[in-house]
């Protein structure tokens, strides 16, 4: 508008150029004065003046463990796909990927929410993974994985357990089946077979129920869900009973 | 807003299941022949070489202020064989169903669930 | 030797580094969003394809903002160590606005109107802040169907729109000629409606017809008609309907005859619903909107409603529902995606209202307090007579249901003031519970507690000696209540709301009314009754122009023959009358106190319209109205040692004529009345300005 001119915004001065070494250096010694917005900004400029550097390729992973060190996730996930694409075949690529698999992870909201973190953070470290199956980041990647996926087996559960509540049981029946039949790992397979016993229960289908029990008795005899189950069927005068063949037999490990 | 104009409201949950197609079910039918006639399964479950189909029908009269009232359900399972050809059905009705209470423990999950200081700060 | 090598080698010549890049005369973007427009500084390299591109990208950005003769032209400069410096100079040139927009052929609706339809407006003295006067071809053709469906819902289902813009460089601006053919109006014949669905009710499906006979052609009501139909048709417990509607046109009489056909849809079910984009917001506060759940039966118009009732939760800036195909061919996935907006608020607000002079409030609202759907407010207010501390919290669907639950506690301090003879400090809460009945009509039931301490010992420093003991205000002893009384309430009561009306933001049209009973007990034994009810009319169609007449009335009634105590009256104010000060307004005692009433009663007729020349963007309107009321002064509330003053109350009728400019204000509508009373009781207090905020009943 008219007045922009004159007390607009400062004018972009010119920056003088200053050698991609001391740049870099300079970044080191602020990041460990724990001074990682300085750091980022004298990196950015390393980026811009020396881009054709032999430094600017370290100056770039810096950025993207910089940005993760103060919780700016966003700016590391972006600074990571920037190394990526300039360097595929750099030696700190397992490195990166993991900073950008973890920036997904750490921002993982809980199980009522949306998942789409969680599946980031998985296609990520699937990538480093397969990629570096040997590099000491693919070892924390793989547990962080298993995380991930438990986060997408108890949206199910969740989205499963709201349905049982408000009378919906077939629903509640096909969202449990669904983490019974691809997440067989995760730490809610016992709950999920708990809760189809009761869901069959609530629709009076008692053999589908003794199975589901039976299954989970099976593979877990200890667990404080088949305990749950087992009192469950007493009380209907029912016992875990394996219906021949049961699909859910199918699960014996 | 609410229902309707009037205060209650009649639903069905689930499959709407003609009862003429429950007749038509008879041992010896093919998988395809029960999906042109009751549509393909709500739920679904196998039992070693046999598999079973189920169809749940819940009729509820809902009020304006969200009491949802059971009024009948029918659950229809078609069991089938190796082959796929009908074994078996049943129908279970509203008694058939347990009575129980759904257990209000939880796996404990990962995530954070936001406090109440940072979900108010957060919400800025 | 001059010939390149196959030509590569000379590209690797030419690249060279970036010192730096400047801009000059840049005013309308600053410097640093430019430098995000342009590829050259973030790369660092410079090359002649990525400067054309920097232009080009930078001309692009000027020309939607309108700057149409803007230029772009780029300098560079070796610098010592052999980089290169960029240099844009920017010629602006003048903003390109839009001088008239001319309508011809539009003999039915008047070039106001339409204008206020269209997204692009003319240049007017708020331009360079609201920028609406660019022209663009693409927001032309959005405004051209805006047109189109704005006549195809006022009775003109052929009209055609197209326009035409000239360019005036003299004047830098543009001429927007749209020219309208709107062919022949037409409105609703009889409506039928026929279904193959045997036991389908079919006169309940009329209430929801809002296509009457002889109404305006509307593709709007034939919209909603067909949608609310069909949901009235799956809440008779056909899962499937589904409502199309056959309209045969009858040229001869300007008709449209509607048959709505009610059948069954296709038997498709929904096997999962997916819900994405919800950071803060919880699965099932969403998921509960939906009336259906997986396993159900698909259908449309159940679709529309969960829509839009996760719209109305107010919490997204984005709703979106697309369907996607299942695992089966009878099976559907129903994918529902939100974008979250901000729902907490740090509100700061100052203001100032004739009752309470300048007040002043800090809150903190949240409508989404941990992602449950559930309200929360904290406010803390302080006014030239008192403070008040607020705390609400709502639970939007208490116990699964769709009754929702709510508690406020509060305490609030009113000092005592020239015009009040005694203040008192008010601590108290109250449990809440909403339960809707119907669409149009909801109830609350509540029930509270409220402590009283009266405060009248107010002493004033009469021979500013501040050795002597003051003496109080004189005269302002209270002869209703003593200093120190305390006054226990408990309450219990109910509210009917009966809400008609088209748009409760802005009503045209439909009645709003609410009636409300509370028993208070413990220190008292009295019911109280308060009825109140507004009808809507558009008067002339299309002009925004509404008629509305609003009746009210209250009764106090002592269940133990005793007098109800004048601290539970009425005081009925502006709500009731306009023209008359705080507490300005029925029985007094001899001694000037404010006494209030048991029993009131209210008519009022006000006429709302546009301000003619002022564009719609800028919320102003005014309106006339003329306000009746009646006190009744047979049984009086109790009145302590005072005696009545006969003069306060010897003219129980009450009237006022009067004008108002209505602002539709961020806050809620505030409103400026300027009142005439014609007659009044001798004793009334009146005053000529007054400045409220306007509530709908």
């Amino acid at each position: 508008c008219a007045g922009g001119g004159l007390f607009g915004p400062p004018k972009v001065k010119e920056e003088p150029i200053v050698p991609a070494a001391a740049l870099y250096q300079g970044a080191l010694d602020d990041m460990d004065r724990q001074y990682y917005q300085t750091a980022i900004q004298k990196l950015e400029k390393l980026e811009r003046q020396h881009p054709r550097d032999p430094l600017a390729e370290q100056g770039k992973l810096m950025i993207v463990y910089a940005n993760y060190r103060i919780g700016k996730f966003d700016e590391a996930i972006l600074a990571a796909d920037r190394y990526l694409a300039l360097y595929p075949s750099g030696k700190e690529v397992p490195y990166v990927l993991w900073l950008k698999g973890t920036a997904y992870f750490a921002q993982i909201k809980d199980i009522t929410r949306d998942q789409q973190l969680s599946r980031d953070a998985i296609d990520t470290y699937q990538i480093l993974i397969n990629n570096y199956p040997k590099s000491e980041h693919a070892i924390d990647a793989k547990e962080k994985l298993l995380v991930a996926y438990d986060q997408l087996a108890g949206k199910e559960m969740s989205v499963g357990r709201y349905y049982l509540g408000n009378g919906q049981y077939t629903a509640a029946i096909n969202r449990f089946r669904e983490v019974v039949e691809k997440w067989q790992t995760s730490t809610h397979i016992e709950e999920a077979l708990y809760r189809l016993t009761e869901g069959y229960l609530l629709l009076g289908l008692t053999t589908e129920a003794t199975s589901a029990a039976a299954v989970l008795g099976h593979n877990y005899p200890s667990s404080e869900w088949y305990r749950r189950a087992f009192e469950l069927l007493g009380k209907q005068g029912l016992a875990p009973a394996l219906n021949s063949g049961s699909w859910l037999a199918a699960h014996r490990s | 807003c609410t229902s309707s104009t009037s205060l209650i409201s009649k639903r069905t949950q689930g499959y709407e299941i003609p009862d003429s197609a429950l007749q038509q079910i008879r041992p010896g039918q093919s998988q395809q022949l029960v999906t042109l006639v009751l549509g393909s399964p709500q739920s679904t479950n196998t039992f070693g070489d046999r598999t079973a189909w189920y169809y749940v029908e819940t009729k509820v009269n809902q009020t304006s202020f969200g009491l949802t009232m059971v009024q009948e359900r029918t659950v229809l399972a078609v069991y089938f064989d190796r082959n796929k050809k009908v074994v078996d059905r049943a129908i279970y009705t509203l008694d058939d169903g347990k009575v129980i209470n759904i257990e209000t423990r939880r796996t404990p999950s990962f995530g954070e669930d936001a406090t109440f200081i940072d979900a108010i700060l957060s919400s800025f | 030797a001059g010939l390149p090598v196959l030509g590569v080698v000379t590209a690797q010549a030419q690249e060279q580094l970036v010192a730096s890049v400047l801009f000059e005369g840049n005013r309308r973007f600053p410097d640093a969003q430019l430098l995000g427009m342009v590829d050259i500084s973030t790369s660092g390299i410079f090359s002649q394809q990525r400067l054309a591109a920097d232009i080009e990208s930078i001309r692009r950005a000027y020309d939607r903002e309108g700057f149409l003769s803007v230029s772009v032209t780029a300098r560079t400069e070796q610098t010592a160590d052999g980089r290169v410096r960029v240099i844009f100079t920017v010629n602006e040139g003048e903003r390109a606005g839009i001088a008239a927009i001319n309508f011809t052929g539009n003999n039915a609706i008047g070039a106001n109107n339409l204008k206020g339809t269209m997204l692009t407006k003319e240049s007017g003295i708020l331009s360079w802040l609201l920028r609406d006067d660019t022209y663009d071809e693409q927001k032309m053709a959005v405004d051209r169907e805006r047109i189109r469906l704005y006549y195809a819902n006022r009775g003109y289902p052929d009209a055609q729109v197209n326009s035409v813009a000239e360019y005036d460089a003299s004047r830098n601006a543009y001429f927007i000629n749209v020219t309208v053919n709107e062919g022949q109006r037409y409105n609703f014949g009889n409506v039928g409606i026929e279904t193959s669905i045997d036991g389908l009710n079919t006169d309940v499906l009329r209430g929801t017809v809002r296509t009457g006979k002889g109404a305006n052609y509307s593709v709007a009501d034939l919209q909603k008609s067909i949608e609310d139909m069909a949901y009235e048709a799956t809440a008779q417990g056909y899962s499937f309907a589904d409502v199309r509607a056959r309209l045969d046109r009858d040229v001869a009489t300007g008709t449209f005859n509607v048959t709505y056909l009610v059948d069954e849809g296709a038997r498709i079910y929904v096997e999962r619903i997916n819900i994405t984009g919800n950071v803060k917001t919880r699965d099932f506060v969403i998921r509960r909107e939906l009336e259906f759940a997986e396993g159900d039966p698909f259908n449309r118009s159940m679709v529309v409603r969960g829509r839009n009732n996760i719209n109305a939760l107010g919490y997204f800036s984005k709703v979106d529902v697309s369907t996607a195909p299942g695992s089966a061919p009878d099976k559907i996935v129903l994918n529902v995606n939100v974008e979250e907006t901000s729902t907490g608020e740090y509100g700061a607000t100052a203001g100032y209202s004739t009752a309470d002079g300048i007040l002043g409030e800090l809150s903190l609202t949240e409508r989404n307090f941990l992602g449950r759907g559930q309200y929360l407010r904290a406010a803390i207010g302080a006014s030239q007579s008192g403070r008040t501390f607020d705390f609400s919290f709502t639970e939007p669907r208490f116990m699964g249901t769709k009754i929702s639950a709510g508690i406020d506690v509060y305490h609030r301090i009113y000092d005592e003031t020239s015009t009040n003879f005694y203040g008192y400090d008010a601590t108290g809460g109250q449990l809440r519970f909403g339960v809707p009945l119907t669409s149009a009509l909801s109830s609350t039931l509540f029930a509270g507690y409220e402590r009283k301490t009266i405060r009248d010992n107010k002493t004033y420093d009469h021979d500013n000696d501040p050795t002597t003991p003051e003496i109080p205000l004189p005269g302002q002893t209270s002869s209703l209540v003593s200093h120190g009384e305390e006054f226990n309430k408990a309450f219990v009561g109910y509210t009917l709301t009966w809400n008609g009306v088209d748009d409760i933001k802005k009503p045209t049209e439909g009645i709003y009314a609410t009636f409300s009973q509370q028993y208070n007990g413990w220190d008292h034994n009295l019911l109280r009754t308060e009825a109140r009810a507004r009808y809507f009319m558009p008067l002339i169609q299309d002009s925004g122009i509404v008629a509305s007449v609003r009746g009210q009335a209250g009764v106090i009634n002592s269940l133990d023959g005793g007098a109800v105590h004048a601290i539970e009256a009425f005081s009925p104010g502006s709500q009731l009358i306009r023209g008359f000060e705080g507490r300005g307004l029925g029985p007094r005692l001899t001694s000037g106190e404010y006494l209030g009433t048991t029993m009131y009663a209210g008519i009022s007729g006000e006429i709302e319209f546009p301000i003619p020349g002022l564009p719609e963007n800028y919320g102003l309107s005014g309106a006339v109205w003329a306000d009746a009321a009646w006190i009744g002064s047979d049984n009086l509330p109790g009145m302590g040692s005072g005696s009545f003053d006969a003069g306060s109350n010897d003219e129980p009728w009450r009237t006022s004529i009067g004008a108002s400019l209505i602002w539709a204000s961020p806050f809620g509508p505030l409103r400026g009345d300027f009142a005439h009373v014609l007659n009044k009781s001798t004793e009334d207090r009146t005053q000529v300005f007054q400045f409220t905020i306007s509530t709908l009943l």
